[in-house]
């Protein structure tokens, strides 16, 4: 189960409020490489892994991937905050406010709603596990898009916080990948079914 | 406005939280890493200070009782809430 | 149960011959192991990113 404690991971500051950064960052709150999405990914294949190893990487990456998302509401909120409907339409997000006033919800940059279809489970370890690598590659290179769209410095600070956690992702998948092919190799488990420790 | 003070309490939970966090990860692929277990619980050990310290200025950082006993008023309903600070 | 060995970062970077395993298999990816040596003090690290300085700078830090 889950526990909540009261604190972003890392500080979120924001210099000036921006409404239109603030349309185009939402989509690693709610877009195809956000953290939402990766956050259900891992939680959900945790299920059908064969190791307690690869148990608990996917448990923990699942679990800070939600910090990840809370930490952009953070920015979505701080940056938006104050704003009058007239700022929404001069930001070209006036379907935002008109839907969700300062409310926020999971879209992508176009406001495409976050889908189910954005992940995966085969519940073939090696399949699963690429695919997360996958997933941490093009999260990182979002945030370098993102990074590059803005010049508030306390935001550029943030999301390269969250643009070396997806490096650092990356390498821990990569070495669960290792680990799990071996087991799968030594146990013969090529079809995956049956698989225990 | 404590602000700046609860603040600069609460950077030293999110640093060591975040210490204790990525040796959460390096573990969870290498198990048998005796440096990285002993760093580990050094970490814990100053994180758990550093926690009872934010905490006895600006409430519980967790609910639901894993926090301890409440005090004498419902603290967790406090704000400001982490997306405000 | 399989009884663990505990080892240092460095004994568990450089595998003895008989713990070479498998070795790597064609249509397999892999990634090399990292192992635990030198770590960013606490504030570096959360202002970083990360713990390690090995995998900090590894791609090209944005700007």
């Amino acid at each position: 189960m889950w526990i909540y404690q009261k604190t972003l991971q890392h500080p979120v500051k924001v210099s000036y409020p921006d409404l239109k950064f603030a349309k185009t960052v939402i989509t690693q709150y709610g877009g195809p490489d956000g953290e939402l999405g990766a956050s259900l990914r891992y939680l959900n294949q945790r299920y059908s892994m064969p190791t307690g190893q690869a148990k608990a990487l996917l448990t923990d990456i699942g679990t800070e991937e939600l910090a990840h998302m809370e930490m952009i509401a953070a920015i979505v909120y701080k940056l938006v905050e104050g704003a009058s409907p007239k700022d929404y339409e001069d930001a070209g997000w006036e379907g935002q406010y008109a839907q969700h006033n300062h409310g926020l919800f999971w879209t992508d940059a176009n406001g495409v709603p976050w889908c189910a279809s954005y992940i995966a489970c085969l519940g073939d370890p090696i399949a699963d596990l690429t695919e997360d690598m996958a997933a941490e590659q093009k999260a990182r290179v979002t945030y370098e898009h993102l990074i590059h769209l803005t010049d508030d410095p306390c935001i550029k600070d943030t999301l390269r916080f969250l643009w070396e956690r997806e490096v650092i992702h990356f390498q821990r998948f990569g070495e669960m990948l290792n680990t799990v092919q071996e087991h799968m190799s030594k146990t013969n488990m090529w079809c995956g079914c049956g698989m225990k420790e | 406005m404590n602000c700046e003070q609860q603040m600069s309490m609460l950077i030293k939970v999110q640093e060591m939280g975040f210490v204790t966090l990525e040796l959460n990860l390096y573990l969870d692929t290498h198990p048998c890493d005796k440096d990285a277990l002993n760093d580990f619980n050094c970490a814990v050990e100053r994180l758990k200070k550093y926690k009872q310290a934010y905490e006895q200025e600006y409430g519980p950082l967790v609910s639901f009782g894993m926090g301890g006993y409440a005090k004498e008023t419902w603290q967790w309903v406090d704000s400001p809430w982490p997306w405000e600070l | 149960m399989k009884k663990e060995l505990y080892k240092t970062s460095k004994q568990m970077w450089m595998p003895t011959e008989d713990e070479a395993g498998m070795g790597m298999m064609l249509a397999h990816s892999y990634v090399p192991w990292q192992y635990y040596d030198k770590a960013f003090g606490p504030q570096e690290a959360l202002m970083k990113g990360t713990l390690f300085p090995e995998l900090y700078g590894v791609y090209m830090i944005p700007q």
